[in-house]
């Protein structure tokens, strides 16, 4: 049993995370002319033989992303790899979608219904809505019964820039706000970014004052504050300790994990700044029998800084309130003092669709590991993960551990 | 490209309809628990209740939060200029999307009160509740 403290009488954890891969991020006119299925398949390969893995051990998927079918997508995918699964999953949590993929693949393999699942995500775009269809303008429908349809597309409440601008204005009512704090985030990310060719952003720093002259998108959020839409993907593959023993590289377990969700639409949470991560990370934490203290890299989501701000106060790295003077002061790269998003985060690595989420992950995986090569957090033995899909709607922690 | 986007109006929320058109705002109430429902439902989400009564409110307001949408926020809004955009909350604690008209952006702080602004003039056949800087 696991004796761990916090660890209660929950079943022992037994996920590993034992391998993965990404593209990089491309710039739209460079992308891939593969299908959406043929990407698909295409990650699961290179993910299990970075694991030192098979098709021959895969016995389940979760997968997202593959536009060639609005359902069935387990079956689609596992007919065109050939092969036959015991789990299959696609969850439906918008940028927490990686990290829910990977707890509940854990949560399979834990139950015994799995050995070896792969967790996948095209980066790419579903195709263009036909006119009329709002899904392309970032609403998640126009249709009859919906309470966007009825209270806030006609008002032209839709996107996401609008909604994460209302909570950081209501963040900067309650809680004080520094757009240089913000800026200063933006900078590391991007400095991070610098240290890994895959980043759509490597070799292309910004200073604060860049950040605060970049064009103002809705204020008080400004244009290099916002994810860069690029095209990628990326899968991680998760396995029993049987099968982990056989693995190429160090395995990370799978220590902690949590989910919260709240409105789909922010317009409608009771305090705005009161953002389901927090019972998430709580969730997680204990778990994993660690505080926020004990973590040594965070990958958090952040396609927006606001993003970032409140979910570094939900999950407990500092309190409410203290953001911004924990933005001001912190170093975020991997020789600093609260290593965050070192593979540059969606800001400076791009936001590759709906992998976005699975960029964190992959970067979590590694610096568990111990993959990441020159921007390797140096003895990073706990790893926090954050998933953040609609507007704060649906939000899942990880926390990842290197196997001992 | 048509501007805007008309309400797709649901059967449960036609009197919140019914009372803008005649310059009244309304609002669900439960008969369990006293509070008020927003957006309408057949049931209440604090307590459950399903014993729901509508009533004629105040619709006076202040600004609970707010943005500007410097960036239009997809095609069929582009027409507008730099439109705010902003939640209000009623006296009775209801809070509204809405957008904000006769306000200067560099005016605009939350906690200031809001006066009712009833637009039939968007959508034909509906009345937005909108509103202006008291």
């Amino acid at each position: 049993m696991d004796s761990r403290p916090g660890a209660g009488d929950r079943p022992p954890l037994r996920a590993r995370l034992v391998g993965a891969a990404e593209y990089p991020a491309r710039r739209f006119s460079q992308a891939p002319t593969a299908t959406t299925l043929e990407q698909a398949a295409d990650l699961v390969l290179l993910a299990l033989a970075d694991a030192g893995l098979t098709l021959a051990d895969l016995d389940g998927l979760s997968v997202r992303g593959v536009y060639v079918s609005d359902q069935f997508l387990p079956a689609t995918v596992a007919e065109y790899l050939g092969v036959r699964l015991r789990f299959g999953d696609a969850p439906d949590l918008g940028g927490a979608t990686a990290a829910g993929m990977v707890w509940r693949a854990g949560a399979a393999i834990e139950r015994g219904v799995a050995d070896v699942v792969v967790c996948v995500y095209p980066g790419n775009y579903p195709p263009p809505a036909p006119d009329g269809d709002w899904r392309s303008f970032g609403a998640s429908s126009y249709l009859p019964g919906s309470p966007q349809a009825e209270f806030e597309i006609p008002l032209g409440h839709l996107g996401q820039n609008v909604p994460y601008a209302l909570i950081a204005q209501r963040y900067a009512h309650e809680r004080g706000y520094d757009p240089r704090a913000m800026a200063r985030l933006v900078v590391q990310q991007r400095r991070n970014a610098c240290a890994n060719p895959a980043a759509i952003t490597f070799g292309q720093p910004v200073t604060e004052d860049d950040v605060l002259a970049s064009r103002m998108i809705a204020p008080p959020l400004r244009l290099l504050e916002i994810v860069r839409p690029v095209r990628g993907g990326a899968a991680v593959v998760l396995a029993s300790p049987a099968v982990a023993a056989r693995t190429r590289s160090r395995p990370v377990e799978l220590a902690g994990y949590g989910e919260g969700i709240a409105t789909k639409s922010p317009h409608w949470a009771r305090d705005l700044l009161d953002v389901p991560l927090r019972e998430a990370a709580a969730t997680a934490f204990a778990m994993a029998g660690v505080g926020p203290a004990d973590v040594d890299a965070a990958q958090v989501y952040d396609c927006y800084t606001i993003a970032v701000l409140l979910a570094l106060e939900a999950a407990g790295f500092c309190p409410a309130g203290e953001g911004m003077e924990f933005l001001r002061t912190r170093g975020f790269g991997p020789g600093g003092d609260f290593p965050l998003n070192t593979n540059g985060g969606q800001l400076g690595f791009g936001q590759a669709g709906g992998a976005g989420g699975m960029t964190h992950v992959v970067e979590g995986y590694r610096q568990a590991a111990g993959r990441c090569g020159h921007r390797q957090v140096p003895g990073c033995g706990t790893v926090f993960v954050s998933g953040n899909g609609g507007v704060m709607s649906e939000q899942v922690a990880l926390v990842l551990r290197a196997a001992a | 490209m048509s501007a805007g986007a008309p309400p797709v109006v649901t059967e449960i929320a036609r009197p919140w309809w019914d009372a803008l058109a005649r310059g009244e705002v309304a609002v669900q109430s439960c008969s369990s628990c006293a509070g008020w429902v927003f957006y309408p439902r057949p049931f209440c989400p604090s307590c459950g209740g399903r014993d729901l009564a509508w009533r004629t409110v105040d619709p006076a307001a202040t600004l609970y939060t707010w943005t500007v949408a410097e960036a239009p926020v997809s095609p069929h809004f582009a027409h507008l200029h730099r439109p705010v955009l902003a939640v209000a909350e009623l006296g009775i604690g209801v809070r509204v999307p809405t957008t904000l008209v006769h306000a200067d952006p560099d005016d605009v702080r939350i906690g200031m009160a809001l006066t009712p602004v009833f637009d039939a003039g968007t959508y034909p056949g509906f009345t937005l509740l909108r509103y202006r800087p008291a």
